[in-house]
């Protein structure tokens, strides 16, 4: 883990995690602190801490076993007003629907992505060749800057 | 699996969950099945000291929700923190399951 300020009043973290569910929660943890140490209130750690996990668990779940040898990348960058969350894989990507909607209760599986719209204020997926990155942003109003 | 489980009442009693997440929601679902088989109709799942729960967690709880009411059973789901509250009720779930906030 590197924590370096990039510019006045932005603060960055950069976190490399190994392509295993287990490493998921650990990593993630680390993004609730460094947002702790720089005035977030829980309520915007709660959000994240479950956006990234999902966002993590998902670069996960969509790669092959020969993709998981490289790792999942988590740039958190915290502005004035706003933080943004980059989670970085190598793996073939998913196709993120238009329109995201809540499954039936009885479904066990697709609430992931409707958490992260949900809990984000915006999340745009960036398919490409070599990787794929999920941006999630939120505004805050901590004392940061 | 670091979690407690008894019979109490009837009832299969599932506590001491610290999260359920996908590093954990599947053994947790196939642990929790399994001892179903004993016959146990009812199943309580105490989320009291549960800080963290995401969709494959809740995905868990929908399948187990599913196994106990094709026998006629319940899975009744009890005093939930809040920040787990909150997700069940983000995702609609809190009119799926039953919920018990009363501490026995």
């Amino acid at each position: 883990m590197t924590t370096s300020p990039r510019a006045l009043r932005t603060s960055v973290l950069h976190l490399i995690l190994e392509c295993d569910f287990t490493r998921v929660r650990p990593a993630v943890q680390e993004v609730r602190s460094f947002l702790k140490a720089h005035g977030c209130k829980e309520e915007i750690r709660s959000d994240f801490e479950l956006a990234v996990v999902e966002g993590c668990n998902n670069a996960i779940k969509h790669s092959c076993s020969e993709q998981r040898q490289q790792p999942v990348e988590l740039d958190v960058t915290i502005r004035r007003h706003e933080i943004e969350v980059r989670i970085i894989d190598h793996g073939p990507g998913f196709a993120w629907p238009n329109d995201i909607q809540l499954p039936e209760p009885e479904h066990e599986t697709g609430r992931g992505l409707y958490l992260i719209r949900r809990l984000m204020d915006s999340a745009c997926y960036l398919r490409g060749k070599k990787e794929n990155i999920l941006v999630l942003r939120r505004r805050h109003c901590s004392g940061h800057g | 699996m670091d979690m407690k489980m008894e019979i109490r009442d009837g009832a299969l009693c599932i506590s001491s969950i610290q999260q359920l997440s996908e590093a954990n929601s599947k053994a947790f679902r196939e642990w929790v099945q399994h001892a179903l088989q004993n016959g146990d109709r009812n199943l309580e799942v105490d989320l009291s000291q549960t800080t963290f729960i995401d969709s494959s967690g809740l995905g868990a709880l929908v399948a187990l929700h599913k196994i106990v009411s094709q026998r006629q059973g319940k899975l009744l789901l009890l005093n939930p923190q809040p920040a787990v509250q909150q997700i069940i009720e983000l995702t609609r779930l809190d009119q799926f399951f039953q919920i018990a906030r009363t501490e026995r």
